[in-house]
């Protein structure tokens, strides 16, 4: 298939995940919408990495995306722990309500 | 294979003792030996120091060095590469991590968690200095996220108070977006250039000729870095993040970690993407919105660590103008102002850490005690500290025989003479400097001029280990006031990797 259909839909992805952060109240689903974005970029690398020359993958780009992975991972296990530690506090996991910090 | 001597880079070697802290904290509930802990990683820090000194000599001998596994080379593998600039950026992120060690040594007593504080530091300090030695995007990319998810961790450390976890996760949240667009306009530079490496992209790129996706591109990094660096429209996190981490933490974050996006900038504009936009007026335009935003918003604060915070982006500003202009000196002054930026705002953080350590019992607690109006006059009970305190107020003002002064005086300089609308970028640094000077005065009036109330003077002196980390940087204020002569050569050799004069 044409590079270009994978391109056009990780950029939609990236939209999607945009138009995630920007709506969602819930805390949860506001991670939710990182890992949307984090997998836009992920199936861009996997795109290109197929197009080096013909009949050859080059093997680092899928390093990369697999320790990428991981790491976005790790950062959604932090955020998720900083969650329960909101849900601790606030009792709530709506947006809105965090908004002590202001100035 | 990697040599002996090429495993010893300073981020690994902090990466295998941070591995150790544990147990050094695991030795330390047994024996019962106070601080054995921030001992360790002060040790650390000190160590990997002193592994920096011979990197330092074999690049001003050899001008940069390559490592990479003997059977993977470049494109299929990946590469540090060590120059000026790297040694430079990683001395200023080591000697902010030394002092902030041992501030903590005594500031974090009474928490529990004692070794984990200690070893995100440690990681921290390693993903900086992994992000200025890496010569491509895998490095980069993994080097730091190590250092932002030590910040996140460290900034939500205090996690049973509102204001550390919401805070924190205000800033994984515009972080982590950030990084994400890194990786999309990594993917985009790989798609064009077949390669991860810096130098063979900037070999490929220099020869084709798409303009517009260059475009997208440059919005895309600045947008990426810009985060991190607090450059105006994603400044949001800053001063929520770092008044609510503990103090040493505001210091190496304030300090240091916001420049790894200024450095990082640098590099990509300079040496990966060929400088064909006309981008110059544009980042000249961000840095002196940032520093507008950066000082006005500072007058209203009641929050002595917020109002530091938001000096920190009317710094980024000006080391942002420094950058835009493109010059020898330009850059060399915007490097410089890293140097110096990390010493007076890590000393003005330190200090503030001290008076609300020894304030809080009195005080009521941590959040009150960071209140301008409560511990007005406390300088005078904490002599010592309070005359620290100053100096790096000072310094931040730009007084003449000070660092800030310095550095500041350079980057304005280059602005002016660039010539066109650069002389107006000047004339407007030049008016924040003198806006910034009111808020500065009227801090130094309110903590050292003012009577202390009958409570505050049953505070004492700092403990001696926060005073050694105060005097340290109070020292290197006046040494780069006083004498720039060394420390401006090692700038202008620094940054003649990314331009040559």
């Amino acid at each position: 298939m044409d590079i270009r259909v994978y391109i056009s839909f990780a950029i939609i992805l990236y939209g999607i995940g945009i138009y995630c952060l920007l709506s969602k109240r819930n805390l949860i689903r506001i991670l939710i919408g990182l890992e949307i974005l984090a997998n836009a970029a992920n199936l861009n690398f996997i795109a290109f990495s197929t197009v080096k020359a013909p009949g050859l993958i080059d093997p680092l780009p899928h390093v990369f995306v697999i320790v990428a992975i991981v790491i976005h991972g790790c950062i959604i296990a932090i955020g998720l722990t900083l969650v329960v530690m909101i849900y601790r506090i606030y009792h709530s996991l709506d947006v809105k309500k965090l908004k002590r910090l202001r100035w | 294979m990697w040599d002996i001597t090429e495993i010893l880079l300073p981020n690994f070697v902090l990466i295998i003792l941070a591995v150790i802290t544990p147990l050094v904290g695991f030795i330390e509930k047994k024996i019962k030996v106070k601080g054995l802990t921030g001992a360790w990683a002060t040790f650390s820090f000190l160590l990997s120091s002193l592994l920096l000194y011979p990197l330092y000599e074999e690049v001003s001998s050899k001008g940069e060095i390559r490592l990479h596994y003997a059977t993977f080379i470049p494109p299929a593998g990946v590469e540090f590469k060590i120059d000026m600039l790297s040694v430079f950026f990683s001395f200023a992120f080591l000697l902010l991590g030394f002092v902030a060690a041992l501030h903590s040594i005594r500031y974090m007593e009474h928490e529990t968690g004692q070794d984990t504080y200690f070893v995100l530091l440690q990681l921290i300090v390693a993903g900086m200095i992994g992000i200025v030695f890496a010569n491509d995007f895998f490095n980069l990319f993994v080097f730091w996220e190590i250092m932002c998810i030590c910040s996140y961790s460290l900034v939500g450390f205090k996690k049973y108070r509102w204001e550390a976890v919401e805070a924190a996760f205000k800033y994984l949240v515009m972080s982590t977006f950030a990084s994400v667009t890194m990786l999309l306009a990594m993917s985009f530079l790989y798609g064009l250039t077949g390669s991860l490496n810096f130098d063979q992209m900037a070999q490929t790129l220099a020869s084709s000729t798409a303009t517009s996706i260059y475009q997208l591109l440059i919005g895309l990094i600045i947008v990426s870095f810009g985060v991190q660096a607090a450059i105006v429209p994603f400044h949001f996190w800053l001063p929520d993040a770092h008044p609510a981490a503990p103090s040493p933490i505001s210091a190496m974050l304030s300090g240091v970690v916001i420049t790894t996006g200024i450095y990082a900038t640098c590099r990509l504009l300079f040496v990966v993407i060929p400088w064909q936009v006309n981008i110059e007026i544009l980042l000249g335009a961000v840095a002196v919105i940032t520093m507008f935003v950066g000082n006005l918003l500072a007058f209203p604060q009641r929050d002595v660590k917020r109002l530091l915070a938001y000096s920190s982006i009317a710094h980024m500003g000006y080391i942002m103008l420094g950058v835009s202009t493109a010059t020898t000196i330009g850059l060399m002054g915007a490097s410089l102002h890293v140097l110096n930026h990390a010493i007076m705002k890590g000393l003005a953080f330190l200090s503030v850490g001290a008076f609300i350590h020894q304030a809080e019992k009195i005080v009521g607690s941590e959040e009150k005690a960071r209140v301008i109006d409560n511990i007005m006059g406390i300088g005078r009970v904490m002599p010592i500290t309070g005359t620290t305190f100053a100096i790096s107020i000072l310094a931040l003002m730009g007084v003449p025989s000070l660092n800030g002064f310095v550095s500041e005086f350079i980057i304005v300089w280059a602005s002016a003479t660039k010539g066109g609308v650069f002389v107006l970028y000047a004339a407007l640094a030049l008016l924040n400097i003198g806006m910034s000077v009111a808020y500065y005065l009227l801090l130094i009036h309110r903590i050292l001029l003012r009577p202390a109330s009958e409570d505050l003077k049953k505070v004492h002196e700092a403990p001696l280990t926060m005073i050694i980390s105060l005097i340290i940087l109070s020292i290197l204020c006046f040494a780069i006031g006083i004498y720039p002569r060394p420390f401006i050569e090692f700038a202008q050799k620094a940054v003649s990797v990314l331009v040559s004069p």
